[in-house]
């Protein structure tokens, strides 16, 4: 609308400074600012207030409503009203914005940062205390087993004592088991000895020997080294049967101290069993005599050994072991025989 | 496994054992008992050898043989 001063037409351009003025509401979003207030340039937000004076410079719009005249003049101080410019200012209440920044206030964040809390992780270094302190109380734990072990160890060490008293109970018990008892039981042996100790014994019935010749192993028995005295004699009792009667057939005995009859030393044999004879048994006496073995040497029952052109003799070292080995032979590959006792018994003397 | 005898002077060496022959119970020292072994009347006693063993790393077949080359040490 066209004002009127002094009956001449005024431009309305004062006028437009008031719409700037309208600008100032612009200042409302200084409010917005004053979310910035929780920025603490939050207050700058409150210079957007003075956008709200920028309002009144639209009241400047009013000034509009001066149309009644002279108050044109006024309309001067509508020109103060572009003062209502200075509600752009309230731009700065855009700078409230700046508040914004006061999230920079979330750099307190930062704060939290007081993550310095992180050097709260020196608490955990604090942990780490425990720890020490922890195992301190584990030793503690050693302490209190330390305290029962200074009891109970003590006790303990009368406890071995104590087992020293069990190994009297064991001492009793290997008294029962008379085990150094009967190794001296064993000497007892002595005693057995002049009844005779048996080196070896079987009763079962070897192979049939046939279809050869030849000297034949059928039963050996180990004599265990340093088993002989150096004086002694070895009663030995052996029989054989056969079911076959083809031919002659013949008993030997050997030692050797490999089970075998090559290298074997001959102790004694019977030859010349007929062949009509189904049973055969033989008994022999060896002396033992400073290592050195005698023997009848052809006998039946060859229980002696009383003619020194018919004995054998041969070497029989004590402290070796020896196998006492029993063979027979056939004199007709159509006949047989086997083994079926014999035992080995020692008299010292 | 074979098992070698070593002629000595007067008998034969058999698993480190030495051997001297004698003839005080066989009249020629030694006693043929089978096709494959003898006794041989030493100072040892009476020793059964066969031909399973060598003499002096050399295998014989026949056991009279044998006997021979083992008696040929009797002195």
């Amino acid at each position: 609308m066209t004002q009127y001063i002094n009956g001449i037409a005024v431009p309305d351009s004062s006028g437009t400074s008031g719409s700037s003025g309208v600008s100032g509401s612009s200042g409302s979003s200084g409010v917005v600012g004053t979310n910035g207030v929780a920025g603490s340039s939050g207050k700058t937000g409150s210079s957007g207030t003075s956008g709200t004076v920028g309002v009144s410079g639209s009241s400047g719009t009013s000034s509009i409503n001066g149309t009644s005249g002279t108050s044109g003049t006024s309309g001067t101080s509508g020109v103060s009203g572009s003062s209502g410019t200075t509600g752009f200012s309230v731009g700065f209440g855009s700078s409230g914005t700046s508040g914004s920044s006061g999230t920079s206030g979330i750099a307190r964040s930062t704060g939290t940062s007081g993550s310095s809390g992180t050097s709260g992780t020196t608490g955990t270094s604090g942990l780490a205390g425990q720890p020490k302190s922890g195992s301190s109380g584990s030793s503690g734990t050693a302490r209190t087993s330390g305290t029962s072990g200074n009891s109970s160890g003590t006790s303990g060490t009368r406890g071995s004592s104590g087992t020293a008293g069990s190994s009297g109970t064991s001492s009793t018990a290997t008294s029962g088991t008379s085990g150094t008892l009967r190794s001296s039981g064993t000497s007892g042996a002595y005693t057995a000895s002049r009844n005779g100790r048996i080196l070896g014994f079987s009763a079962t019935n070897s192979s049939y020997i046939g279809g050869s010749t030849a000297i034949t192993l059928v039963q050996s028995s180990l004599v265990a080294a340093n088993t002989l005295p150096s004086f002694g004699v070895i009663e030995c009792n052996f029989r054989a049967t056969r079911t076959l009667q083809i031919g002659s057939w013949n008993m030997y005995v050997y030692i050797n101290t490999t089970n075998s009859l090559t290298g074997a030393t001959l102790v004694n044999q019977v030859t010349g069993l007929s062949n009509t004879q189904l049973f055969a048994q033989n008994g022999i006496l060896i002396r033992i005599f400073s290592n050195t073995f005698t023997c009848a040497a052809s006998s039946f029952p060859g229980l002696a050994f009383t003619n020194a052109a018919s004995n054998n003799s041969g070497t029989w070292t004590a402290s070796s072991a020896y196998y006492v080995i029993f063979a027979l032979k056939l004199d007709n590959t159509g006949g047989n025989a086997r083994m079926s006792f014999y035992e080995i018994i020692l008299y010292e003397s | 496994m074979s098992l070698n005898i070593t002629t000595i002077v007067g008998g034969f060496d058999f698993l480190n054992n030495e051997y001297i022959l004698m003839k005080t119970y066989y009249p020629d020292g030694y006693e043929i008992v089978s096709d494959t072994q003898c006794h041989f009347e030493t100072d040892k006693g009476i020793i059964m050898l066969d031909l399973s063993c060598s003499i002096d790393n050399i295998f014989y077949t026949e056991i009279q043989l044998f006997a021979d080359r083992i008696m040929k040490q009797y002195v």
